[in-house]
């Protein structure tokens, strides 16, 4: 994980494991790029399938502003992320 | 973002909801498959998002295959639009109508704006262009523009470059005006002669170049030769040089001014008409109904554009306001007269007096009464310098 300490408004990390990328800014909004399928989609959290491991976004106002096969982006108040293995 | 919102309107689209119990298995089979879904929220066994109106039966498809219900809540875009006004056919003939309509009126000029110089009044441009079949109203013709500016530059002399430029419905005409006469080439000014400009008797004389052929108490006449330029030596040559200098004689002057006993005041009464007319489009429609009067009225025009954010519109509203006057012959009386015609020989002085070398050395004025008229005259006697250059052409042969 690398960090940028320089933007301290817009903070971002990038994760880029086996084709997964995930883009953050600050805690308004995800990128994912390497989805396989929605597993839960709440208000308050989303977890998504990546084939090795699940994501899971907490928070608050979640929703899926779009998305198509591999890719999804998402948007609410994000409190945390859980990766469950 | 715009633009994306613009195309899914056009498209079309509407929003939906997903009811069951796994929602996001509707999910992942709707992006598997490439179907587009945005404004996606969820809550436990509800899903609400949009798409494209063109994938509502795949989205039917996969809440069956998912099993899940799917209920429309709203549709957008312009196929909704239509799809609610496809019963009205006036609705669609007119937009039709309209646009060929638009189409029409845009071969047209609608509005004029004339950017004229100083000097030349875009009023009288106005008018000019009118008589020459270029006003509001006309169909734009490239070649009709071509010949106005022919037509206008070869009739006022006072253009000397005139542009009709045709932006949409808009002409602008643009106008250069002719600079002043073009000087003559000057003549040779080196050999001359001083001439005298008026009969009297000469009382001064200085004299820098050339040689006086008049003395001091000498009676001269108009148009003699004062001051010569060619200089006789005894050994038979003759030197031809320029002559320079002051020569004052005193001269006599005799003026006369004249007034009428009567003359016709105009006297405006409290009659006056207006008349009003609306030119829309090209097309006069009058507003007030009456001829236009005869005799003893005049008339003053008010033309009034209508103007929306600084864009001249095609609508002139014209206003003609004709005043009723009538002629009193008026006397005037002899004291009235004399006064009126000292102030006008006073005027005269000054201008006479306003070159330096005119002095006045004495006046008699005398004031007469004639059938018709008051008569004022005033002889002068001026000293006044009477030299007049007249130059010398020479031929080589």
């Amino acid at each position: 994980m690398k960090t940028e300490s320089s933007h301290k408004l817009k903070e971002k990390y990038t994760i880029n494991t086996h084709n997964i990328n995930m883009i953050i800014n600050f805690n308004r909004e995800v990128i994912f790029e390497g989805c396989k399928g929605v597993v839960e989609y709440t208000d308050n959290s989303i977890k998504l399938n990546t084939g090795k491991f699940l994501v899971a976004f907490n928070g608050r106002g979640l929703h899926i502003q779009c998305m198509n096969e591999s890719n999804i982006v998402i948007v609410g108040f994000i409190t945390s992320i859980e990766y469950i293995m | 973002m715009f633009l994306v919102k613009f195309l899914r309107w056009i498209y079309g689209y509407f929003e939906f909801c997903i009811n069951g119990r796994f929602p996001e298995r509707f999910l992942n089979l709707a992006a598997r498959n490439g179907l587009v879904i945005w404004d996606s929220s969820g809550t436990k066994e509800t899903l609400r998002a949009k798409a494209r109106s063109s994938d509502k039966n795949n989205i039917y498809l996969f809440a069956q295959k998912s099993e899940n219900n799917v209920t429309i809540i709203k549709n957008y875009g312009l196929p909704y639009l239509c799809s609610i006004y496809k019963n009205r056919a006036g609705l669609f003939c007119g937009m039709i109508l309209g646009c060929i309509l638009c189409c029409y009126l845009s071969g047209y000029i609608w509005t004029i704006k004339i950017n004229s110089p100083k000097g030349i009044n875009s009023y009288e441009i106005r008018e000019e262009l009118r008589q020459l079949g270029f006003y509001e109203g006309i169909r734009f013709s490239q070649k009709e523009v071509n010949r106005v500016e022919h037509s206008i530059k070869i009739q006022d002399k006072r253009i000397s470059w005139l542009n009709i430029n045709i932006f949409g419905t808009n002409a602008v005409v643009e106008i250069s005006a002719t600079s002043g006469k073009v000087k003559m080439a000057e003549e040779n000014k080196n050999i001359g002669n001083l001439k005298s400009t008026a009969d009297g008797t000469i009382t001064k004389i200085n004299v820098r170049k050339g040689n006086s052929t008049v003395h001091v108490g000498d009676g001269i006449t108009k148009g003699q030769l004062l001051v010569s330029g060619t200089t006789e030596y005894s050994d038979g040559t003759t030197l031809i040089s320029d002559s320079d200098g002051e020569i004052y004689a005193k001269t006599s002057r005799t003026v006369v001014l004249h007034m009428n006993k009567t003359y016709d005041r105009i006297k405006f009464t409290e009659n006056s008409l207006s008349k009003k007319e609306i030119n829309f489009f090209g097309i006069s429609i009058p507003i007030t109904f009456c001829g236009n009067p005869e005799n003893n009225y005049c008339k003053t025009v008010i033309r009034q554009r209508a103007v929306f954010l600084q864009q001249e519109l095609p609508i002139t509203v014209t206003e003609e306001k004709w005043l009723h006057y009538n002629i009193i012959p008026t006397n005037i009386s002899k004291e009235f007269a004399k006064q009126q015609l000292q102030k006008r020989l006073q005027l005269y002085e000054v201008f006479l007096l306003c070159s330096n070398d005119k002095t006045i050395l004495a006046k008699n004025i005398s004031f007469d009464e004639n059938k018709n008229d008051y008569v004022l005259t005033a002889n002068y006697i001026i000293e006044e310098n009477v030299c007049e250059k007249s130059y010398v052409r020479i031929k080589e042969s």
